[in-house]
């Protein structure tokens, strides 16, 4: 069912139907702006090759005016042509903005919506960072394409139609035409593809330097220690002579192939002036038609030009396929029925049973089955990698069991809507994220209602209140503008979990960064906050343990015991599990 | 430290960085100037030739002389496309000094401003820093290229059309000229509404990346709080502002359209009204129509309408990107990159001593400046002996001290262990005594002398700090394990890395001249490497901050017996009791408190607290006096210091 994950990973895709069919359903989502960019669109294009027509005609009308005033019908309806080209090139453009604008946003929703379906678990295929890339730089790209296919196929159309009517002008002059324009495409196709093969030696050599300051920036401890900052930028610096030298190459193609690409232009005007202008002398054609056949090539030599954007479009369906992967990928396990609101409170009753857990092909955890006894304090203590954080996880849907259920308080949790589920379980971790503008949208993030006053309480009970009260913004400082220590945020972790105020508190390792004093107030002040409700508890301190009801020793994916701390206290194994086992001192684990 | 000056970070206006990048680029613009003159010459004549070739030749019978005439402008189109081809390296020798200097500028700002830093940096705040590099830069650099491209080719053809239709016609000039300036004006007008719209789109758009980033980033606890479709929301809302700003944009945009067509458009209806009036007077030739509509549509309706581009959107995004460049430094926390740390240690010189607890709203340019300064020592200190009065240190103004009134003294030689819990302040005690951080309050001395007074190449020497993330880069064996001593003997340098049980490791590499590949070495290796580093190092007080965390129990137990044996100070920064257990003493940080004595003091006469860390025993009971009692068989008489009646810590 699931793909692997290097799948995933895979910058080229190969783009198949699934970005097809989601680039269709970006541009059909603003069928208006679709439509009237479209319609502008043609009919910018049909004024575009009136105009060399109608400016033949009026010329020609000027230089043998008609009797009578005023000025002719062929000059007002070349004013005309000219103004229709104007406006709809204005409508177009505001209608293209606007529909890029639309289909890029449709594509970022569904990009956003696809990302949180796929869970926690299934998060881990697509790195944080590689995704906020799909919904930012790359979903602005995919969205571009429905646009720019409509102004390549256009001018392509235009192209034709000009040729066309070139050759219904002079058929020499579109002969002449006719053998230079392959000319300029073949030489428009190797500068692409040339300039791509200079480019990509560029981007590897700036990647050194982005990797020598990315190994840098993770030795900045040492950098510091030693005093060698300016030792350390010459060193990340050192691959600008050959980024200069590649940037150089780079340079040398654009300037030999630009240079004849630049050159096509102005020998196809002449060319077609020389042509026309023979034509003329023979009287085979009015100035205005001359000047009408040097229009139209314009025209055809636009259409050549749009062979850049072809090769832009490709790269942005390339784009469109890294964000359709997140999009269409289903969610790892049996697909969740419909969810509908549960009991509002209950006695916070949990049990797993055969419960299978499997992450990237490894079962982590393997026929669990646990009952958690309401207001019960359980500890789950394992070495790390025994499957203590998807064992806790499942309770909130951050892991789904491939098999098994999760029960709570009678309901599986699957057919919970995140309502019902929301007072149902309450996370702290060790390392919280601080979600929300603010810190007290940070503390009530898991309780939509929450007020100043449920806010603050939670942060006194979490003993966090005396360090927001002394921030100059107190409770509506942003979240990264807080300097927090490591102890600092747990705590407004666990004021969240507090403020969540659920049946049943999941603490991971959430006291682990206090001081000892510390951890002791808070650990106090939650018994009291949390009393009557069921607690499971990942630990690796003994104290912590011995403190529970019972403890889950977890050992490679399956219980080894469910026991009281003291039961197990005798077992040496289990002794080896706790940091500062038999030691008196608050040794760091 | 040469070169240095060179790469000054402060705070910089967007125009300084573009006026620095473009430094030493006179020549290139002179060159770039000249073609520019020779790429127009075709484009100033082609109308007239066009015209001469129709009235002379095509029409008066003499087809020969209009296909030679064609033929010469054909020639002159081939020196322009020379001139071109002349022009691209001259718009390339710009491009790559802006970006080699805008390189070099976001390097040496965000390494200094990292290093600086004290709170470990985060991966999204590093990739960013990198984003930066490779996305912004290269923007900078790819529209500059173009926007010199584009604005030469946009003057070229204004004043080309221009100069040829007063070629053709003086009466061309009345036509033409005063709708072009009205457009001009009317452009001028409309810059300011246009850049604003610009930058809210450019400021929308990174709304979404930093709103995007944070939920990612931060998934497990948005979905752990069943806030999936909040969190969705407040993206939506983002995304829609972008659509809004795209749209406010885009209108701007057809105003745009519109004044091209008054400056291209209306000239040439005009043309073609007043046509039948200036050919009937004879004023105009038929082939002069020709060559000035011809001007209309190829050069100057072009060349506005690529102006209008030009300015509209590629100058404005230039200056918007390299306005965010230039603000690098300022994102600095100025709290965090003041002080000997970041400003004495580079300049040579020191702050005098500030009041504590200074509010950090000022920034921290502002400070360096008013800040006297006075002369540092040069020399060494001859024996490394540590002593801390008073040390006192807290990260933000109001926030709790890290390190509180904390004394210490280490007799040259000595071995200390620190132990507590993460967030006790081991790190930032680390940091105290290597004099890399300024305290808020106390001082630290080294063999006597003040740590902050010591010139940094001299606290450098004679201080080594391993910390728990091991710094290894892309080089040789030998260039890593003498980063801190250059030219070392490789004598020496095989006897550290024996003694830190390094040998098999180094022999795995390839040896001395093997290469370091950071990323394929496990943290174990890196650790094992830096350790060999430190220990080759001639600095007389080592510490070690978990440097050996993620080393086997028995590694850890050579490494840290080779640094016993290498002789200086030692203070080991203990991740595992063992670890505690080897050392003269323990220094025990709990929070601001704090507590000293030998492992057996400390672990064993003292009950085994009911939960491990909460005192049970009254704080007082290590106080000055009594521990200096208590510890005495560990009070080593401290020379010059005279610090040996004080050896526990004061509350």
């Amino acid at each position: 069912m699931r793909r692997p994950s290097a799948e995933l990973s895979e910058p080229t895709q190969p783009t198949g139907p699934t970005a097809s069919r989601l680039l269709w359903a970006a541009a059909r989502h603003t069928p208006a702006t679709a439509v009237v960019s479209i319609a502008a669109g043609v009919l910018a294009a049909a004024s575009s090759l009136l105009a060399p027509a109608a400016l033949a005609a009026a010329i020609d009308s000027v230089l043998a005016p008609p009797a009578g005033v005023g000025p002719s019908t062929a000059v007002l309806l070349l004013l005309a042509v000219v103004a229709t080209g104007v406006a709809s090139a204005a409508l177009g453009a505001l209608a293209t903005t606007t529909g890029v604008a639309r289909s890029t946003a449709w594509l970022r929703r569904r990009g956003v919506a696809g990302l949180l379906a796929r869970g926690f678990s299934g998060s881990a295929d697509v790195p944080a960072g590689d995704a906020t890339a799909r919904l930012t730089g790359i979903a602005a790209a995919a969205g571009r394409v429905p646009a720019m296919t409509v102004g390549v196929l256009t001018g392509l159309l235009v192209a034709v139609v000009a040729l066309v009517a070139l050759a219904l002008v002079d058929v020499w002059t579109a002969a002449a035409v006719l053998t230079l324009v392959p000319v300029g495409v073949l030489l428009a196709r190797r500068f692409a593809r040339r300039t791509v093969d200079a480019f990509t030696d560029y981007q590897q050599t700036q990647a050194a330097v982005a990797a020598r300051l990315t190994d840098a920036l993770a030795g900045r401890r040492t950098i510091r220690a030693s005093g060698t900052v300016g030792a350390e930028i010459t060193r990340v610096l050192a691959p600008l002579p050959a980024l200069r030298a590649a940037g150089a190459r780079f340079w040398a193609q654009q300037r030999d192939l630009g240079w004849s690409f630049a050159l096509l232009a102005p020998v196809v005007r002449i060319v077609v002036l020389a042509v026309a202008g023979l034509g003329v002398a023979q009287g085979r054609l009015t100035v205005g038609a001359a000047v009408a056949a040097v229009g139209y090539a314009e025209l055809v030599l636009n259409g050549v030009r749009a062979v850049d954007t072809v090769l832009e479009i490709a790269q942005c369906r390339a784009a469109a396929a890294r964000l359709a992967a997140i999009v269409d990928e289903p969610s790892p396990g049996p697909a969740p029925g419909p969810r509908q609101p549960g009991p509002a409170s209950g006695p916070g009753r949990a049990r797993l049973s055969g419960v299978t857990v499997r992450l990237a092909g490894r079962t982590v955890l393997d026929d669990v089955n646990l009952l958690l006894v309401p207001g019960g304090c359980t500890a789950v203590v394992g070495a790390s990698g025994a499957g203590k954080t998807v064992l806790v996880g499942l309770l909130g849907r951050l892991y789904r069991p491939d098999e098994g259920v999760v029960v709570v308080d009678g309901r599986s949790i699957d057919e919970l809507d995140a309502a019902t589920l929301r007072r149902t379980v309450a996370y702290a971790f060790e390392r919280p994220a601080l979600p929300g503008a603010t810190l007290a949208e940070a503390i009530g993030y898991g309780r939509p209602d929450a007020d100043d006053r449920t806010v603050a309480d939670a942060a006194r009970a979490a003993h966090a209140d005396r360090f927001v009260d002394m921030l100059p913004l107190g409770y509506r400082t942003p979240p990264a503008d807080a300097p927090l220590s490591g102890g600092e945020l747990q705590r407004l972790g666990l004021a969240r979990a507090v403020a969540q105020d659920a049946r049943i508190t999941v603490v991971d390792d959430a006291t682990a960064s206090l001081d000892s004093a510390t951890e002791a107030e808070v650990e106090q002040a939650l018994a009291t906050v949390l009393r009557g409700r069921t607690r499971l508890i990942v630990t690796r301190k003994a104290p912590t343990a011995a403190a529970a009801d019972r403890v889950v020793w977890l050992h490679e994916g399956r219980i080894r015991a469910h026991a009281p701390h003291a039961e197990l206290w005798g077992n040496p194994e289990y002794r080896a599990l706790f940091v500062t086992a038999g030691a008196a001192m608050a040794v760091t684990p | 430290m040469s070169g240095r000056t060179a790469l000054s970070t402060g705070p910089t206006t967007p125009v300084a960085l573009l006026r620095a990048g473009m430094r030493g680029t006179r020549p290139a613009w002179v060159g770039l100037l000249w073609f520019s003159v020779c790429e127009g010459v075709p484009a100033v004549v082609t109308g007239r030739l066009v015209a001469t070739a129709l009235d002379d030749g095509f029409l008066a019978d003499r087809p020969g002389l209009g296909v030679a005439l064609l033929g010469a402008l054909l020639v002159l189109a081939l020196c322009g496309a020379l001139a071109t081809r002349q022009i691209v390296p001259r718009v390339a020798r710009i491009a790559e000094a802006l970006r080699d200097h805008l390189v070099r500028h976001v390097v040496a700002a965000t390494l200094r401003s990292a290093v600086a830093g004290t709170a470990p940096g985060h991966d999204g705040g590093d990739a960013a820093a990198v984003a930066r590099l490779t996305g912004q830069v290269e923007s900078v650099r790819l529209t500059g290229a173009a926007l010199l491209r584009t604005a030469r080719g946009v003057a070229v053809g204004l004043v080309a059309g221009v100069a040829g239709l007063a070629l053709l016609s003086p009466v061309l000039l009345a036509l033409v000229v005063p709708p072009l300036v009205a457009a001009l004006l009317l452009f001028g007008l409309l810059l300011r509404p246009l850049a604003r719209r610009q930058r809210r789109t450019v400021l929308a758009e990174e709304a979404i990346a930093t709103e995007t980033a944070g939920v990612l980033f931060g998934l497990r606890d948005v979905l752990a709080c069943q806030a999936g479709d909040r969190a969705a929301d407040v993206l939506h809302e983002r995304i829609d502002e972008q659509v809004a700003a795209t749209r406010a944009l885009g209108r701007a945009t057809v105003v745009r359209i519109l004044i091209v067509a008054l400056g291209a458009q209306v000239p040439l209806a005009a043309l073609l009204l007043a046509g039948p009036l200036l050919v009937g007077n004879g004023v105009l030739t038929a082939g002069e129509l020709v060559g000035a509509t011809s001007y209309l549509l190829v050069s100057l309706g072009p060349a506005l309408s690529s102006l209008v581009h030009v300015v509209g959107s590629m100058a404005l995004q230039l200056f918007v990107t390299v306005r965010r460049l230039a603000e690098i430094d300022a994102t600095t926390d100025g709290a965090r990159t003041d002080g000997t740390a970041a400003a004495g240690s580079e300049r040579g010189t020191v702050p005098a001593p500030r009041p504590p607890a200074r509010p950090s709203t000022e920034p921290a340019w502002a400070r360096r400046r008013h800040v006297p300064v006075r002369r540092l020592i040069p020399v060494p200190p001859v024996q490394a002996g540590v002593r801390a009065r008073g040390l006192t240190f807290a990260y933000g103004p109001h926030s709790a001290p890290v390190v509180e009134d904390l004394d210490l003294d280490l007799a040259d030689g000595e071995h200390l262990a620190v132990v507590g819990p993460s967030g006790g302040g081991k790190s930032t005690l680390t940091l105290l005594l290597a004099g890399l951080l300024p305290p808020a309050a106390g001082e630290v001395w080294l063999g006597g002398m003040p740590v902050a007074a010591l010139h940094p190449r001299v606290r450098h020497a004679a201080i080594t700090l391993v910390p728990q993330q091991a710094y290894l880069f892309q080089g040789s064996v030998e260039e890593n394990l003498g980063y801190l001593t250059p030219f070392a003997d490789p004598a020496a340098m095989h006897r550290s890395v024996r003694a830190v049980g390094a040998e098999e490791l180094v022999e795995g590499l390839g040896g001395y001249r093997g290469t370091v590949v950071p990323a394929t070495l496990s943290s174990g290796q890196r650790q094992l490497l830096a350790l060999a580093r430190a220990h080759l190092s001639r600095a007389r007080f080592c510490i070690l901050d978990e440097a050996c965390c993620h080393l086997d129990p028995a590694a850890e137990q050579v490494a840290e017996q080779a640094f016993r044996e290498r002789g200086g100070t030692l203070l080991v920064v203990a991740h595992r009791t063992g670890s505690a257990a080897r050392a003269d003493r323990v220094l025990v940080l709990d929070g601001a408190r704090a507590r000293v004595g030998t492992y057996a003091d400390l672990a064993g006469p003292a009950p085994v607290p009911a939960r491990v860390g909460v005192r049970t025993e009254p704080r007082t009971q290590v106080g000055a006096n009594r521990a200096g009692e208590r510890l005495s068989p560990l009070v080593v008489t401290h020379g010059r210091d005279g610090g040996g009646d004080r050896v526990g810590l004061v509350h």
